[in-house]
C-alpha cells in the first residue's frame, strides 16, 4: 500500500459521503410525495382529531419539511434515527438487529455465488465449445432469467413439502445452534445466490476467454508453467477486474434482493421491515432503511475500488 | 422501401445476429407469445376474469389445459392475458428509462461543469439504492396500476442509461467531425442532436434489449409483493402469489406462470446478448462466420 492508493481511498470515501448525503435528501423529499399519513395509518379509522393532532406533534410531523430533515440528520450524528410510529420504538434499536439477520443470509449466499461462479466460469472457459460449456452456459442463462420468488417457492415445494428435509420458512439466529441456523439458511441462501451465481459464471467465462487468447498465456505455456499456476496466476488474475466489478454491483443488489427472499421465507430481516414500513407508510423506517442500504452499497463499491488497486498494479500507480 | 429492406438484410449486425440458431428460436418464441398476448381475446379459450366457483382449483384436464385457480378462472387464459402486462411493462419501462436516461446523459455530457456534476451525483445516489427497492419506493409514490408500474420501473433503471450515454458523449464530443460541424457554424444544440445523439443510440438500444428481461422480472416481483398490478388483472407475478397458498394441493397454479416469466426473460436475454455481441466492434470478424481451421492431427 503506497501513498497513492491511500489518497485514492480517501477521495473515494469523500465521494461516497456526498452520494450518501444526496440519497438522504432525495429519499426524504420523495417521501413527502407518498400519499398517506403514518399517524393516521397507525391510529386507524376510529382515531379522533385530537389523537391525530397529539401524535403528529409528538413525532414532529407537524414541522416544516426542512426542519424535519434537519432533525433527522442531526439525530443521525447522535446515533438516533428517530422513532418508528408503527413499532413505537427507537428505529436504531430495530434496524441494526434486522440488518444483522439480513447480512447473515447475504454473506453466505455471496460466498457461495463467488466460489461456485468462478469455478464454473473457469471450467466453462477451459472447455469452450464442448458439452460441459454448453451445459454450464445454459444453466447460467436460466439462472439469470428465473424470478427469485418463484425459484424460492419451487425449492420450498420440493425440499420442505415433498421431501420434508428442510424447514419451509423462518430464521434461527446462529447462537441458537449451528444446525438449526444452517438448516434454515440453506434454501434462502440458494435462492439469493442463484442470480449472482449465474452472472459470476458468465462474467468469469467471458473474461477468461478473452485472456486465454493473449500472447502472455501462450508464452507462459511455452515456458512450461504448470496448469494450476497458469490458470490462477496468469489467466484468472488478469481476468479478475471485470469479475470484481460484477461482484461489487451484485453484492449491493443482493442486499436489495433480500426483500423478496425474506418475504418468501418469512425472515424477520431488513427487507421485510422495509416492505412493512412502505406498506404502513412508516416514513422514518423507510428513510433509515434506504440510508443503511445506501451505506452498504457505498462500502461495497469502496472495497471493489481497493481490490482493483490490489489486483492491478497499473491502476495502483495511476 | 425495397432498398431499405435490402440494406437491413445485408447489414452485418443482422447477419451476425441471425447466424445464431438460438436467437432465431428465441425470436420465434417471443413472436408467438407477443401475438398471443395481442390477440388474447381470440386465442384464450375462456374469459380470464370469469369466476366459476364450482370448478375451482381444477387439475390439468382437456377442458382446462393447466387447470383453474382458486376462483375457478382458467389458467391458460389468464397466462395469455398476463403476457399483455409483462410485455407492456417490459417495453414501456425500458423506453421510459432509455429516453429519460439519454436526455440526462446528453445534457450532462454536453453541458459539463456543475450541471454534469449535479446530474451524475444524483444518478450515483439512485444507483446506490438497489433497483427493486427503488422501484418499490417509486411504486408507493405513484400508486398501483399498469402505467404507474411502468413509470416506477422505468425511472429506477434511468441511471445506467444516463451513464452509458454520458460516456459515449464524452468520446464522440472530441471527434473530428464534431469540430468540423462547429467550424461549419453548427450550434451546440444542432451538433448534439444531429451528430452526437445518433452515435449514442446504438449502445442504448443494446442496453434496452438487455434490460427488457430485468424489467419484466421487476414487474413480476412487485406484483408478487402485492405492490404492482391491481387484482383481478392477470399478471404473471401476482398469479404466482395467488397460487402460493395452494402449493401443496395444486402446484401448477403457481409454477406455470413462473415458467412463462422464465421463458420470456430467457429469450429477451439471449437476444440482448446476441445483439450486444453483434454490435461490439471488438468482436468484429469473429462471429457469425464458421471458420474452418485446419489442424494437424496428432
Amino acid at each position: 500500500m503506497n501513498n497513492k492508493i491511500l489518497k485514492m481511498i480517501g477521495r473515494r470515501i469523500v465521494q461516497s459521503i456526498i452520494v450518501i448525503f444526496i440519497v438522504t435528501l432525495l429519499v426524504f423529499l420523495l417521501m413527502q410525495l407518498v400519499p398517506g399519513d403514518p399517524i393516521v395509518n397507525f391510529l386507524g379509522a376510529n382515531a379522533t382529531e385530537e389523537q391525530i393532532e397529539y401524535y403528529t406533534e409528538l413525532f414532529g410531523y407537524d414541522k416544516p419539511v426542512l426542519v424535519q430533515y434537519g432533525r433527522w440528520i442531526a439525530g443521525l450524528f447522535h446515533g438516533e434515527m428517530g422513532r418508528s410510529v408503527a413499532l413505537q420504538k427507537e428505529i436504531s434499536e430495530v434496524i441494526f438487529q434486522r440488518l444483522g439477520i439480513t447480512l447473515s443470509i447475504v454473506f453466505p449466499a455471496f460466498l457461495l455465488a463467488v466460489v461456485l461462479g468462478v469455478i464454473l466460469g473457469i471450467t466453462a472457459a477451459k472447455n469452450r465449445g464442448t458439452a460441459i460449456d454448453t451445459v454450464i452456459s445454459f444453466f447460467a442463462n436460466i439462472g439469470m432469467s428465473m424470478p427469485m420468488f418463484w425459484f424460492g417457492m419451487v425449492l420450498i415445494m420440493i425440499f420442505a413439502l415433498r421431501l420434508g428435509v428442510l424447514p419451509t420458512s423462518g430464521f434461527v439466529p446462529i447462537k441458537d445452534g449451528l444446525g438449526e441456523y444452517a438448516s434454515h439458511l440453506v434454501l434462502p441462501m440458494f435462492v439469493l445466490a442463484m442470480g449472482p451465481l449465474a452472472q459470476f459464471t458468465r462474467q468469469t467465462r467471458s473474461s477468461m476467454l478473452e485472456v486465454i487468447r493473449q500472447d502472455y498465456v501462450t508464452t507462459a505455456r511455452a515456458k512450461g508453467v504448470d496448469m494450476r499456476t497458469l490458470t490462477f496466476k496468469h489467466q484468472l488474475r488478469n481476468a479478475l477486474i471485470p469479475i470484481i466489478t460484477v461482484m461489487g454491483v451484485n453484492l449491493g443488489g443482493m442486499i436489495g434482493g433480500t426483500v423478496l427472499v425474506e418475504s418468501i421465507f418469512v425472515v424477520p430481516g431488513l427487507g421485510n421491515l422495509m416492505i412493512t414500513a412502505i406498506k404502513g407508510r412508516d416514513f422514518m423506517v423507510v428513510e433509515n432503511g434506504v440510508l443503511i442500504i445506501a451505506i452498504a452499497v457505498a462500502i461495497c463499491n469502496l472495497i471493489v475500488d481497493i481490490l482493483y488497486g490490489i489486483i492491478d498494479p497499473r491502476i495502483r500507480n495511476d | 422501401m425495397k432498398k431499405l429492406w435490402k440494406r437491413i438484410k445485408n447489414s452485418r449486425v443482422v447477419k451476425v445476429l441471425f447466424a445464431r440458431k438460438a436467437v432465431i428460436v428465441c425470436l420465434i418464441i417471443l413472436a408467438v407469445m407477443i401475438l398471443a398476448a395481442i390477440f388474447a381475446p381470440f386465442v384464450a379459450p375462456y374469459d380470464p376474469y370469469k369466476q366459476d366457483l364450482r370448478n375451482m382449483l381444477q387439475h390439468i384436464s382437456p377442458a382446462h389445459l393447466l387447470g383453474t385457480d382458486s376462483m375457478g378462472r382458467d389458467l391458460v387464459s389468464r397466462i395469455i392475458y398476463g403476457g399483455r402486462v409483462s410485455f407492456t411493462v417490459g417495453l414501456v419501462s425500458v423506453l421510459v428509462a432509455g429516453s429519460i436516461g439519454m436526455v440526462l446523459g446528453l445534457i450532462a455530457g454536453m453541458a459539463g461543469g456543475v450541471v454534469d456534476a449535479v446530474i451524475m451525483r444524483v444518478m450515483d445516489a439512485m444507483m446506490s439504492v438497489p433497483m427493486i427497492i427503488m422501484a418499490l419506493f417509486l411504486g408507493s409514490i405513484l400508486g398501483k396500476g399498469l402505467g404507474n408500474i411502468c413509470l416506477a420501473i422505468g425511472i429506477s433503471m434511468v441511471p445506467s442509461y444516463a451513464r452509458v450515454t454520458r460516456g459515449q458523449v464524452l468520446t464522440v464530443r472530441e471527434m473530428d467531425y464534431i469540430t468540423a460541424g462547429t467550424l461549419c457554424g453548427a450550434s451546440k444544440v444542432k451538433n448534439t442532436l444531429v451528430h452526437i445523439l445518433p452515435n449514442c443510440i446504438s449502445s442504448n438500444i443494446v442496453l434496452m434489449t438487455m434490460n427488457l428481461g430485468n424489467a419484466i422480472l421487476n414487474e413480476a416481483a412487485l406484483s408478487f409483493l402485492g405492490m404492482g398490478i391491481n387484482p383481478p388483472t392477470a399478471s404473471w407475478g401476482s398469479m404466482v402469489n395467488d397460487g402460493y397458498k395452494y402449493m401443496s394441493s395444486n402446484p401448477v397454479i403457481a409454477i406455470a406462470p413462473g415458467v412463462f416469466i422464465m421463458i420470456v426473460v430467457l429469450c429477451f436475454n439471449m437476444v440482448g446478448d446476441a445483439l450486444r455481441d453483434a454490435m461490439d466492434p471488438k468482436l468484429r470478424g469473429t462471429l457469425g462466420k464458421k471458420k474452418k481451421v485446419k489442424r494437424a492431427k496428432a
